[in-house]
């Protein structure tokens, strides 16, 4: 009697400890395994489509700019022309306002900043601000947008001490030279 | 040992609800890219041709169709000189089954839309 009881017991804490088990892999190494690669993903598909608006809007301020200038002899590009053009369309593209506010649906969770904006069209080999090399004709451009975790976003801040992450998209589009 | 394999029997089913609902976490978003990739291969080729024109309407809308949307809308500048604004506008409906309980899986439909801006860079002979 008194070894079947014992045994009884060895079964039961066996389940018992299984449980326990589980539930402390579920909640220590699942979910948040789970959670970061889910946010590495979101983080990764919010970085493309940032530097698909800023690819976008380098190769259109290009052909914005070339359209307007080829009647004429000498051509000059202001800055503040470019950046006029870049601004608006990356508005577009990123769904901001005319103040690069994020609107309803972007991407961006506050104002974005445009860093640096160049078009390279002859004299390469050059280097851009970021260092890159560009050996044909191109479009630098560098952005930030702030994003936000989509998981555990509060956590995320709070132990970064920030209101939100800057992304820093960094493009080089190269100008189709043949139609 | 009957009460271990009903506990281990849970724990299985318990593995296979979390892989299976974590797999279809990620198939709306892999929808989304889809659909951008889709229409940033037609943008390229509307920019170059100053417009959208009926095939390559035809052929994003078939192959966001093999995507599996449906509602498809395309609405895009149908004809821009060079230097003139491009917009594509594409909104359709992604339905996948997933879990929504243990036991319970439901179709959820979420809409999706691509929006961006262009510049024409057609040039006419």
């Amino acid at each position: 009697m008194n070894i079947r009881l014992v045994h009884f017991k060895s079964i039961g804490g066996s389940a018992v400890a299984e449980v326990v088990i589980m539930a402390a892999m579920l909640v220590f190494v699942v979910f948040p395994l789970f959670s970061s690669v889910v946010e590495r993903y979101v983080l990764l598909d919010k970085a493309r489509l940032i530097k698909d608006s800023a690819d976008l809007t380098n190769i259109s301020v290009y052909n914005a700019l070339d359209a307007e200038n080829l009647g004429k002899v000498k051509v000059e590009l202001s800055d503040a022309k470019a950046y006029g053009i870049f601004e608006e369309l990356l508005s577009r593209n990123l769904r901001l306002d005319g103040g690069l506010n994020p609107e309803d649906g972007s991407v961006a969770e506050a104002k974005v900043e445009i860093l640096s904006l160049a078009i390279y069209k002859e004299g390469f080999p050059k280097v851009c601000p970021n260092g890159s090399i560009i050996v044909r004709p191109a479009v630098h451009s560098s952005i930030n947008v702030p994003v936000r975790p989509s998981l555990y976003r509060d956590i995320i801040l709070n132990l970064l001490g920030r209101d939100h992450i800057d992304a820093v998209v960094h493009v080089d589009s190269e100008i189709p030279v043949n139609n | 040992m009957p009460v271990k394999a009903v506990v281990t029997g849970v724990i299985l089913v318990i593995m296979v609800f979390l892989l299976v609902y974590a797999v279809e976490f990620f198939l709306p978003l892999s929808a989304k890219a889809d659909l951008d990739t889709a229409c940033r291969d037609t943008m390229l080729r509307i920019e170059n041709s100053g417009g959208l024109n009926g095939g390559v309407r035809g052929e994003l809308q078939a192959e966001l169709e093999s995507a599996g949307f449906s509602n498809i809308e395309i609405d895009a500048t149908g004809s821009a000189r060079l230097g003139e604004k491009l917009t594509l506008h594409v909104e359709g409906d992604f339905s996948w089954n997933r879990f929504t309980d243990l036991f319970q899986r439901e179709e959820q439909v979420i809409r999706m839309v691509y929006e961006k801006t262009t510049v024409s860079r057609k040039v006419v002979n």
